[in-house]
């Protein structure tokens, strides 16, 4: 069977992306209690945390479409 | 609900005589496109494996998002402020924990028939042990959470009907209506309920967010007010807040992905591709949900300040009651937003149930009991045992045990216990049967003594002490034994990618 298979789960490029996105979504790089400037009253931490927060769907969708081929459909003649 | 809502009544009910007019005439119409479905259970409970992108990915959502997305997120926002927003984040992980291990998942489902995630346990182990010790855990946690629906369902029919038909009735009605469209259509109806009722809630929740920006102020507003009452609400977490963040992170996106009706539905994608494109719609679905229930309780900060832990607890209620007052259009949108809210908590119950029953028909009384029983007697056991299962838990919900009541209340902490087997077992042969029993078993027990005295050593929560007990003795008890040539051999043959 010569298919060439693919898994998330077994590339060091998708664990060091999830590795690094994960430390981004979690508020600790921010001093303390800070909220200044706001921006349409949102806090400026929140807005880099909701960025780091979309750089990760992005980053799911990537894995999905480039990384995971599994061929499990052809196996089943589908 | 306490707040009396002001379109309660009349209206309410007209609404949920609706819904369940619909969710019925969907269950008709699931079994007339196919008749078969009481025939295989691989029809009955997984959809004959054949679900599209846009059901599967609603009914993925309808797993993720409950009622309690849209009436228990805006009060823990409004008390929280922004340290909540990780609402939004650990939606987001639940999908990657998924990449980690639905690929190969879907293959062995695909290639071995797999229908349960016990079915999975039974076929890389070959224990009966572990696997009745891992239906019996999962049933234990699915007949909680389950309960658990009972009582949301009861709480929001008489609430949105202003007490006009009581808890039990409603929780009656909606059980009778639930019970028979799932016998009906088994998960094709599940998963087209899911459908109406996804976009049901996000129509909902959306015209909350609309009407409350028009009506009740938006950010701008509420960062004022907190600036002025509360900057803690508004500043970067911080010691224990920081903890708390990285722990919803790991646990929900552990927790949630693995929940045997969310693991159970890999199995019941079309395709590769059609999971695949379900996964990259449920990456982005945070913002458009839980950002959105997030923002509501934010500005309610500014519009209903002062509120007290229990009186912010109805805090969807009051503002829907705003809205409801401004006219016929937010009227009724506030009727569907509640009505929504009901869907969104059976939709939930429906699946957990069809997911209970798969590992009573499958797992136990198909495996165990009568292996050579015809596949429609195994899904008549699984409906009935499942019947049975819901009576006994709606006699709980209203009568509820003065002394045992905490048994009720594990589910998570339970059902986590599982994950070891489901995941490590995907990647490693040598992780060894014993360990596995050992590991899950006292796991659990662990999580269930740290619950019930109420200990929470370092401020983490019981069922992570019992994941981590669970997991240095599967991996503990795996480096230590000799793996025979044998078993390595036969798990290789079944996680490995070469043709057996």
């Amino acid at each position: 069977m010569k298919k060439r298979i693919s898994e998330p789960v077994k590339k060091p490029l998708v664990w060091i992306g999830f590795v690094i996105l994960f430390a981004l979504i979690n508020p600790w790089y921010f001093p303390a209690g800070s909220w200044s400037p706001l921006f349409f009253g949102v806090p400026y931490w929140a807005l880099i945390i909701l960025l780091a927060s979309l750089a990760l769907s992005i980053f799911i969708t990537w894995v999905v479409m480039t990384q995971w081929e599994t061929g499990a459909d052809e196996d089943e003649g589908l | 609900m306490e707040v009396e809502l002001a379109f309660s009544g009349w209206s309410g009910i007209l609404v949920l005589m609706l819904y369940g007019g619909l969710m019925l005439a969907v269950g008709v119409y699931a079994f007339l496109r196919n008749r078969k479905v009481r025939e295989s259970l691989d029809e009955y409970y997984l959809g004959g494996r054949g679900l599209g992108v846009m059901v599967l990915f609603f009914t993925f959502f309808a797993t993720q998002y409950s009622g309690n997305t849209v009436v228990g997120y805006p009060p823990t926002a409004y008390r929280l402020g922004y340290q909540y927003l990780v609402s939004v984040p650990f939606f987001i992980m639940i999908i990657m924990v998924y990449l980690l291990f639905a690929p190969r998942l879907y293959a062995l489902g695909r290639r071995f028939n797999l229908l349960t995630p016990v079915d999975w346990i039974d076929l890389r182990f070959r224990s009966k042990k572990v696997t009745i010790l891992a239906a019996i855990l999962m049933l234990y946690g699915l007949g909680n959470y389950l309960l658990e629906q009972f009582v949301a369902i009861g709480q929001g029919v008489s609430g949105l009907t202003g007490g006009t038909i009581p808890y039990q009735v409603g929780v009656v009605f909606f059980i009778v209506i639930m019970v028979a469209y799932s016998w009906l259509g088994g998960m094709r109806s599940v998963a087209y309920t899911d459908t109406i009722q996804g976009i049901a809630l996000l129509f909902g929740v959306f015209t909350l967010l609309i009407g409350s920006l028009i009506y009740l102020g938006g950010l701008p507003t509420a960062a004022e007010t907190m600036i002025a009452e509360a900057p803690e609400k508004l500043g970067a977490p911080t010691g224990g807040s920081l903890t708390t963040w990285f722990c919803l992170l790991v646990l929900v996106g552990i927790g949630a992905a693995i929940y045997p009706h969310a693991f159970q539905r890999i199995f019941a994608a079309r395709s590769e591709r059609t999971l695949k494109r379900s996964f990259i719609r449920m990456a982005y679905m945070p913002f458009l949900t839980a950002g959105v229930v997030f923002m509501v309780g934010i500005i309610g900060i500014a519009a209903f300040p002062d509120l007290t832990t229990a009186e912010s607890e109805q805090l969807v209620g009051m503002m829907a009651n705003a809205l409801a007052n401004q006219n016929a259009f937010f009227y009724w949108a506030m009727v569907l937003l509640f009505g929504g809210v009901i869907a969104a908590i059976v939709s939930t119950a429906d699946s957990v149930l069809l997911t209970f029953s798969s590992i009573v028909s499958n797992d136990l009384y198909g495996r165990y009991i009568a292996p050579d029983a015809d596949e429609s007697r195994k899904i008549l056991v699984g409906k009935l045992v499942g019947l049975v299962a819901v009576v006994v838990l709606v006699l709980i919900a209203w009568y509820p045990p003065g002394t045992l009541y905490q048994i009720f209340v594990l589910k998570f902490e339970v059902l986590i216990q599982t994950a070891p087997a489901l995941i490590l077992g995907l990647y490693w042969s040598r992780l060894n049967t014993q360990a596995v029993f050992v590991g899950m078993l006292a796991g659990t027990v662990l999580a269930a003594v740290f619950t019930f005295a109420g200990y929470r050593p370092l401020g983490v929560y019981s069922g992570l002490w019992g994941l981590l007990l669970n997991l240095a003795l599967c991996v503990g008890g795996s480096l230590l034994s000799q793996a025979t040539e044998a078993n390595r051999q036969r798990a290789l043959e079944v996680i490995g990618w070469q043709r057996p």
